[in-house]
């Protein structure tokens, strides 16, 4: 029987968990908790907004009844602890179980949370192998500017595609929110301290391998966490160790870069592909421009984010980009018209020309 | 010519490349033939030491074609989602008449007068409302009170802010009040003190200097007033006098040693850490406010104890003393970022998104990029509470650079130019003006090549910009 469990706070960037509900492994989402003044969902079918419930009424009519689990998450921006103390102390009061995910951590500055379950990466195995394994499926590799740029929008949206098709995925996904949903995560190696690079490296492909050899997936879906480059010498965005660290782990069939929205010039494209080859070792073959754009905040020193609307991108996208291969995940047409490419480019085993 | 050949000291030679928003060390000759260049000589010589840095991929001819702002192809949508700050104009009453305000009729300023016109709850529901809707993406929400003179009407103030602290919850929410100091009577700040509120009073120094220009309509002075509730507050609200600042003008024929001494002390009221010094504004004037070198040496001696403190050749002041002058001197730093090239479409800086860091919204809930602007201005009149932004009038406020498009896309200025909105602003045309405009440039230039001066006399000094290092 599953659990039934709500989100708090819900936000944007969550929107796969709400339409995706019956993706949820062991769950059943009854709550996506929004705080006041927060995101208002206009744009959520009826059937999913029911599932939208604001703070207030979550209190005012004791919905903490109704669930099992609270699930904390942290939006894109800067919040303190204090807008969790109040649903957390009615869960415990409540006897409800708390998970947490791992970006919180330092958000409680690591107390407080005792008690709770933190929705952490899965921890690989460590290999006493030195030679890398060859993956014997296709794996199709998802990377990203950065944060928030809607890597795991288009990870589920293409497990969904391959599944519709009759192929047997197995996803390993830059977010751990997905281990709700049953799928993987990049392993926790990738945060080890102890580990040399060419362990982390050498993990990563044993897990990978692991998993290929337990499920016999058709495809393999390798969503890489962080960005490929730094922003900026103030916004280092992990200066592109993660995808280095993945992509030195496995040879990818398929890649797929996702760009914050922008109207980006051809030059910019092949600049892009370019550092990508040679940084990664990589061919970018699809780009996915999101409907976010990314800004450094000079005065309060941090990145941000805004999203434009759907629309702007269907009018904007010129002729080129669409040559040069680029779908945004709302737009259907754009996004199934790239993902069918890709099936059939993996299904004749050469690029479609 | 897009690059400015400047010496710092007389033996120490350098050049500013817009193109690539850098700066280089030069030899002497390098540096009079650069200057013979910018002087309109075209000696072969001279021309060759350009191309020479030219086939070095420097001192490149502007790559500019178009002036635009980058914010404006989604500019609707960054409104729509990312604006954090509002600011009300509660009355356009004040209960003084100072000399130089803008609306005290004093034939200065072009503005509106002082009227009796007060905000009404509805305006400033619907402004907060507004806010709130239009904030999704960001997670500090700043509301200011601003007037006249704000205190005007308490009531709404402390309304205000509580029916913005229960439209929203989980983000941080700070307000902010700009007043005379007047009517900060022991009422409102028992009332405000649970608050996040930082109050701007407006001081300008010791009795004698503020009430030269500070005065009720009356005629009478207001400091004693002013320094009475700064007092109180002191002593009955410590919290609430920790978060008190000061701004003061200063206004020519000034005894400036009098005023910087009154807070140099920090006995009376404030000392210089919580003290924002300006002078009169240039902006919807015609008049020309002549200060004289006494003012300046002030000014500069205080300037040049911030940079003393930063190098560590003078430990005896708090650094938050010259907290002004430290964070100008780290804006160098922004500023001058090194670029490998400026794009073909790019706008000059100084302006900000219109509406986005600050929304002024007059009594009659009209829509302002600041409260600096004149109200009269159509201009400058962009949306209202009700009907949101009009988006093509702020793209248009916001290309401030387009109205000067040949000027802009070869000025050596172009990435440290300050001219904005209001400054660029006539207040008597539907449009810009090109040759108003034109007009604050040497006064820009002039205030950049100091900068530009001042950042690199710091990196002589090999001053790493390190702000975690410094306690402000």
């Amino acid at each position: 029987m599953k659990k039934k469990i709500a989100i708090y706070p819900f936000y944007k960037g969550l929107l796969p968990l709400l339409l995706e509900d019956g993706e949820l492994h062991n769950y059943e989402l009854t709550y996506a908790i929004v705080p006041k003044g927060w995101e208002s969902f206009e744009e959520v079918e009826d059937k999913r907004k029911n599932l939208i419930c604001d703070e207030e009424s979550f209190y005012s009519e004791d919905l903490m009844s109704n669930i099992d689990v609270l699930l904390l998450c942290k939006p894109l921006f800067q919040v303190d602890k204090s807008i969790y103390s109040c649903i957390t102390a009615l869960a415990e009061e409540k006897g409800k179980h708390i998970i947490y995910v791992p970006e919180l951590e330092p958000v409680f500055n690591h107390s407080g949370l005792e008690g709770w379950e933190c929705l952490e990466l899965e921890s690989s195995c460590t290999t006493k192998s030195n030679e890398l394994a060859s993956i014997d499926v296709p794996v199709i590799l998802i990377m990203g500017m950065g944060e928030n740029c809607e890597k795991w929008d288009v990870q589920l949206k293409l497990c969904d595609s391959f599944r519709k098709e009759g192929y047997k995925i197995s996803l390993i996904s830059s977010n751990p929110l997905s281990r709700l949903m049953g799928y993987h995560t990049i392993p926790s190696c990738i945060d080890s301290t102890h580990l040399t690079f060419t362990q982390q490296v050498e993990n990563i492909n044993a897990f990978i391998k692991n998993i290929e050899q337990i499920e016999s997936p058709d495809v393999i879906i390798l969503g890489v966490p962080g960005g490929i480059l730094k922003y900026s010498s103030a916004a280092p965005n992990g200066y592109g160790y993660l995808p280095f660290l993945v992509c030195n782990a496995v040879v990818p069939d398929i890649t797929i870069l996702s760009l914050y929205c922008g109207n980006y010039e051809e030059t910019h494209l092949k600049e892009i592909k370019s550092t990508c080859l040679y940084r990664f070792g990589v061919n970018i073959d699809y780009y996915h421009i999101s409907e976010n754009v990314c800004l450094y905040n000079s005065e309060a020193r941090q990145l941000e984010y805004y999203s434009v609307d759907h629309t702007y991108l269907a009018e904007n996208i010129s002729d080129f980009q669409a040559d040069m291969l680029t779908f945004n995940s709302s737009n259907s047409d754009s996004r199934e018209g790239v993902f069918k490419r890709i099936m059939r480019e993996l299904q004749d085993n050469i690029p479609a020309i | 010519m897009p690059f400015m050949p400047f010496k710092t000291r007389p033996n120490l030679y350098y050049v500013y490349d817009m193109n690539r928003n850098s700066i280089y060390k030069i030899r002497q000759h390098q540096y009079e033939a650069l200057n013979h260049i910018k002087n309109g000589c075209n000696e072969d010589v001279d021309i060759n030491v350009l191309k020479e840095f030219q086939s070095r991929g420097l001192l490149a001819e502007s790559p500019i074609i178009q002036i635009e702002h980058p914010a404006t192809q989604v500019l609707e949508y960054q409104l729509d989602r990312c604006v954090n700050s509002i600011t009300f104009q509660m009355s356009q009453n004040c209960n003084l008449r100072c000399g130089y305000c803008p609306y005290s009729n004093n034939g200065i300023y072009d503005n509106r007068s002082h009227s009796a016109l007060n905000i009404n709850w509805d305006t400033l529901q619907q402004g907060i409302d507004f806010l709130v809707s239009h904030s999704k993406d960001v997670d500090h929400l700043h509301v200011a009170f601003y007037g006249g003179e704000p205190l005007i009407v308490k009531k709404l103030i402390i309304d205000t802010m509580k029916y913005m602290l229960q439209k929203v919850s989980g983000k941080e929410i700070s307000f902010g009040m700009t007043t005379n100091g007047t009517l900060l009577d022991d009422s409102f700040a028992r009332e405000v003190s649970d608050f996040n509120i930082s109050i701007m009073i407006s001081l300008d120094g010791p009795e004698v200097v503020h009430n030269k220009n500070r005065t009720f309509a009356d005629g009478r002075g207001s400091y004693e007033a002013v320094y009475r509730n700064i007092r109180h507050i002191h002593e009955n609200y410590p919290q609430l006098y920790k978060k008190l600042k000061f701004n003061t003008v200063i206004s020519p024929n000034s005894n400036y040693q009098e005023i910087f001494d009154y807070f140099r002390k920090g006995e009376e009221i404030g000392d210089l850490s919580k003290v924002n010094f300006n002078t009169l504004s240039l902006n919807y004037t015609e008049a020309e406010f002549i200060y004289e070198d006494t003012y300046f040496e002030e000014r500069n001696y205080e300037a040049l104890k911030a940079y003393l403190l930063l190098l560590g050749k003078l430990k005896e002041e708090p650094v938050s003393y010259h907290k002004g002058d430290i964070e100008t001197i780290f804006s160098y730093k922004e500023f001058i970022s090194p670029i490998s090239g400026t794009p073909k479409i790019s706008h000059p800086s100084g302006t900000c998104v219109p509406g986005l860091k600050k929304l002024f919204v007059d009594v009659n809930g009209n829509f302002f990029p600041c409260e600096r602007v004149d109200e009269n201005s159509s201009l400058m009149k962009m949306g209202n509470v009700r009907d949101g932004f009009n988006i093509d009038k702020v793209r248009e406020i916001l290309n401030v650079g387009s109205v000067t498009e040949k000027d802009c896309k070869d000025c050596w200025a172009f990435h440290c130019c300050s001219i904005c909105p209001a400054s660029a602003d006539n207040g008597k045309d539907e449009h810009y003006s090109e040759s108003y405009k034109l007009s604050k440039c040497n006064r820009v230039k002039a205030v950049a090549l100091e900068n530009l001066k001042n950042y690199t006399m710091m990196k002589e000094f090999k001053y790493p910009f390190k702000r975690e290092e410094i306690m402000l």
